[in-house]
């Protein structure tokens, strides 16, 4: 997060020679002074349609950030989605999170408590015709503190979906008791945490069938009176998170009893980050899981996991660490999936205008190409801020798409920089194939005209239509539900996988569909995004072709599922077979 | 014959002015006394340092303020006579003076201009920079409209990473002077350290418009351009500098980092190569063909470049990262650590040196 100011230069030669002695105003003209295998082929940018449905929806959330003169970082960090199917009644519900009042100034060391309704997290159940109703007080999801990020899975492995809320002072565990409601365990099972906690991962790091809790920590951070920014009326920013020192993340161990262990030092995954965003994948296809976690504005990080269940971070030799320029940038939120169809889970990291969003292609090698150039992303993203992103195939076209929501984090970015904007809105980048990525923003609906101050995003299909729809948080302002109305006789498919040996939402399972055109691989997981928590379910776009030819699936357990040929266009359960 | 006659008439003219001048000389010390008004004296003391005695005038003029501080032609010639002995400080004030009764006095102010810009050079020269910076900056209150000397405050600020400071001092020069075109061009400078590429771009191009055929701002747009991703149009300005400039290499490592960004390997190769050849240790090139090198796998070449690349460019984090990247394939796991661990160093250094400073004061 935060504008880096910026040396912009790959290289240069001395400054001082140019600048120096008696050629110094001569120095402008001093020549080095100036900073110094998909298998699909290349698709007409074909737009898509989405419509913005919050007013009837039925969903009125807005998201209350409680701004003061003194401007508090956690004011500008929004909050988290989540789509997950909270009752098995088959059609995704929204839980969105919100924040707490904070008084002007607030003391150090205060834990902001949630005061009345306004504050509240919010459950929306979506009913048998589309529209959802709150269901928050009957869930007992109402919420404690100044809440950020949400994370779905389900921990006991008993058919109901769970939910960890982040935020700053603590955070909680809410068990899913199957008869809508939910109890607060975050005493009983030792996951409360302390400080400030952002995005959180649901994933069996040790593969025992059970799902353990990565959670991130932003930065060091209290109330305290700090003023950044230029000192003058008006201009008074955000702090720089450099202001800040790092610190570790939460990474809980669940030992099957409802209790957790907290256990980063053990699993390796200790070193301090700011972290924003996390993804999961087996980014070398070793069968094992690894983590990529989006830090602002020092390197980023990819802990790869080794054989005996320890993780490595190894962001730098992998070369997702930096730019291509090797520069840090602000990482906030990120995604894992593999765009091109070769097999290998890429990476996308948003962060903020003028370092362009980070493509990372993975070469298959245990190093990634910075694809950002190649790929159109650079030029599209220079001036855009990003916060949640995710790869998803809105044309059904077999090619994996980015949206991103948008939006500065310095609220008076536009008095400094003219040409930047605090509210954007979001961005729709269509995959065309050949690694390289088109804008189609401006011819995919009016949603994407509407500026906000955009942070949390997840991704769905509400309507089980075949169509994967959005649904997008705001800082200080409403949740937005989008729906995907593409025109389009693509055909689609959907997979709902229960483990058995494995953790029951199937999380870190590798599903590779082949059509006609090839083959595209998806890997399960809830994480990703910015704060939020998208559908578990695997959807896959099949082109033309009706049928998939085959399903290969590599459950986390290691067990490896072939099906044969599967009809297209329908929500398909598919549960670990014993062998 | 003719030169002889000229050189004749020369030695001529020196051998009377000496000969003036070591009369005055002689009576120097007795002169200001024995002047009957501080008016006198003063013209006798131009008169001494017109023939180049600026000792001996300063002498005569510190006299003059000593006895009459109020004396602002004395001031002004004392001024004068400071600065033409380099004595730039003494000159400041002796102008300051003179410009706190009489703002507007416009010998004065140039004078006073040209002192500070040369006093803050041999700071400069000197690496004292903040020096440099105070002294350009107490000038500006003194004459705040000078669009050389904004400029001058401009670049001097830029250069500290004081990003806003140089560019409300090079916004008001541009202001004074549109088509100023060093304005411009330093203004785009610092736009683009802020990475307000925009405006950067336009005062780029608007400085092109009065110096066409200038290269360096050709190279300098093109950069800029391929920071945007605009690389067709960043690839015909580096063209368009090497055809004004032929004997260049930064135009040419720039089209070599276009095509390493788009993964053409052999036109990035051909180009850094051409760097390479006249200019043997281009830390930008070295480095990109060591990143060529391991990108072939070919681990050994790539040290062999890596390794000069980290000695001549050793802030240049990408040669640092590619370094321990390629150390760790040849499986010098310690040595790749160390340099790992200092790209990230140097990463963080220069992250933080990135958000620049300020030099305005709290409300």
């Amino acid at each position: 997060m935060h504008l880096p100011s910026p040396n912009l230069i790959r290289y240069r030669a001395s400054y001082s020679d140019c600048l120096g002695g008696s050629r110094w105003l001569i120095a402008m003209l001093c020549p080095m002074l100036f900073l110094g295998p998909a298998k699909a082929q290349s698709l007409p940018a074909v737009p898509g349609k989405f419509v913005d449905t919050t007013a009837s929806s039925g969903i009125h959330f807005v998201h209350k950030a409680s701004h003061t003169s003194k401007k508090y970082l956690p004011e500008t960090m929004g909050s988290g989605v989540a789509l997950f199917d909270y009752d098995n009644d088959g059609r995704l519900d929204v839980f969105l999170v919100n924040g707490a009042p904070l008084s002007d100034p607030t003391v150090p060391g205060t834990i902001p408590q949630k005061a009345g309704p306004a504050y509240w997290n919010r459950l929306y159940h979506q009913k048998k015709d589309g529209t959802f109703e709150d269901v928050t007080e009957k869930a007992g999801l109402q919420g404690t503190n100044y809440d950020m990020g949400v994370a779905v899975g389900d921990y006991d492995n008993d058919g109901f979906e769970d939910l960890y809320v982040t935020g700053y002072g603590g955070n909680h565990l809410y068990h899913n008791d199957g008869n809508g409601k939910f109890t607060d365990v975050t005493k009983e099972s030792g996951t409360g945490g302390t400080g400030w906690s952002t995005s959180a991962a649901w994933v069996d790091l040790d593969n025992d069938g059970l799902l353990d809790l990565v959670v991130l920590r932003y930065v060091k951070w209290d109330f305290d009176d700090l003023w950044c920014g230029e000192k003058r009326p008006g201009y008074r920013s955000y702090c720089h998170p450099d202001v800040f020192p790092a610190i570790t993340p939460l990474v809980y161990h669940n030992e099957g009893n409802g209790h957790f262990t907290e256990a980063s030092a053990k699993f390796g995954l200790d070193k301090p980050g700011k972290g924003l965003g996390i993804a999961l994948a087996d980014f070398d296809r070793d069968g094992r899981i690894d983590v990529a976690i989006a830090n602002d504005s020092m390197v980023e990080f990819l802990y790869h996991q080794k054989p005996k269940g320890a993780f490595e971070e190894q962001g730098l030799m992998s070369q997702i660490a930096v730019d291509g320029d090797g520069r840090t940038y602000a990482g906030m939120g990120v995604d894992a999936q593999d765009y091109d169809n070769d097999g290998f889970p890429d990476l996308v990291i948003t962060n903020l205008a003028n370092q362009k969003y980070a493509l990372y292609h993975n070469a298959g090698d245990g190093t990634f190409d910075y694809a950002t150039h190649l790929s159109g992303v650079g030029s599209i993203t220079m001036l855009h801020s990003g916060w949640g992103t995710k790869f998803f195939d809105y044309d059904n076209d077999g090619l994996k798409d980015l949206i991103v929501a948008q939006g500065h984090d310095i609220d008076n970015i536009e008095l400094t920089y003219p040409q930047l904007r605090y509210k954007e809105p979001l961005l729709l980048m269509r995959n065309v194939g050949h690694g390289k990525f088109v804008d189609v923003s401006a011819s995919s609906g009016e949603v994407f005209k509407q500026a906000w101050a955009g942070r949390g995003l997840a991704v769905g299909d509400l309507d089980n239509d075949g169509l994967e729809d959005l649904v997008v948080t705001t800082n200080d302002g409403p949740a937005y539900v989008i729906r995907n109305e593409t025109r389009t006789a693509n055909h689609w498919l959907t997979l709902d996988l229960v483990g058995h040996k494995s953790n029951r939402d199937a999380i870190g399972a590798e599903i590779k569909v082949t059509t006609s055109k090839g083959a595209q691989w998806w890997t399960v997981s809830t994480a990703g995004s910015y704060l939020s928590s998208s559908d578990k379910r695997a959807h896959f776009g099949l082109g033309a072709d009706d049928h998939a030819k085959s399903l290969d699936i590599v459950w986390p357990s290691g067990v490896h599922q072939m099906l044969g040929e599967v009809k297209a266009d329908q929500i398909l359960r598919v549960d670990e077979p014993a062998q | 014959m003719s030169l002889e006659c000229n050189g004749a008439g020369y030695a001529m003219r020196r051998w009377f002015a000496r000969g003036l001048t070591l009369a005055l000389v002689a009576l120097a010390p007795s002169l200001v006394a024995q002047s009957s008004t501080p008016a006198g004296s003063l013209e006798k003391a131009r008169v001494l340092a017109a023939a180049n005695h600026l000792i001996e005038a300063n002498e005569m003029l510190s006299a003059i303020v000593s006895g009459d501080s109020q004396n602002l032609a004395a001031w002004e010639e004392l001024g004068r006579v400071q600065l033409a002995q380099s004595l730039n400080d003494d000159a400041m004030k002796s102008f300051e003076t003179v410009l706190k009764a009489a703002p507007g006095s416009a010998e004065v102010r140039a004078g006073e201009v040209r002192a500070a810009i040369a006093s803050a050079l041999a700071d400069r020269s000197a690496g004292n920079a903040d020096r440099a910076l105070a002294t350009l900056m107490r000038a500006k209150g003194y004459v705040p409209d000078s669009v050389e000397l904004l400029i001058a405050f401009g670049l001097q600020a830029d250069s500290m990473q004081i990003y806003k400071d140089a560019e409300a001092a090079l916004l008001e020069a541009h202001r004074l002077e549109p088509q100023n075109s060093k304005a411009l061009y330093a203004l785009a400078h610092v736009e683009l350290d802020e990475q307000k590429t925009t405006e950067a771009e336009a005062h780029l191009r608007a400085y092109l418009k009065i110096n066409p055929d200038d290269a360096s701002a050709h190279y300098g747009l093109g950069h800029l351009l391929h920071m945007l991703s605009r690389d067709d149009e960043a690839k015909g300005e580096l063209e368009r500098s090497i055809a004004l400039q032929p004997r260049q290499t930064e135009s040419y490592y720039e089209l070599g980092q276009i095509a390493l960004d788009g993964h053409d390997d052999s036109a990035a190769k051909e180009a850094f190569t051409r760097v390479l050849t006249s200019a043997p240790n281009h830390g930008g090139a070295l480095t990109g063909m060591g990143v060529l090198a391991y990108r072939a796998k070919d681990y050994a070449t790539a040290e062999s470049y890596l390794k000069e690349a980290v000695v001549y460019a050793p802030d240049y984090v990408t040669a640092h990262r590619y370094y321990a990247m390629t150390l760790a394939r040849l499986g010098q796991h310690e040595q790749s650590a160390r340099e790992m661990a200092l790209a990230e160093q140097l990463s963080e250094e220069q992250n933080k040196l990135r958000h620049g400073y300020t030099l305005r004061p709290g409300p």
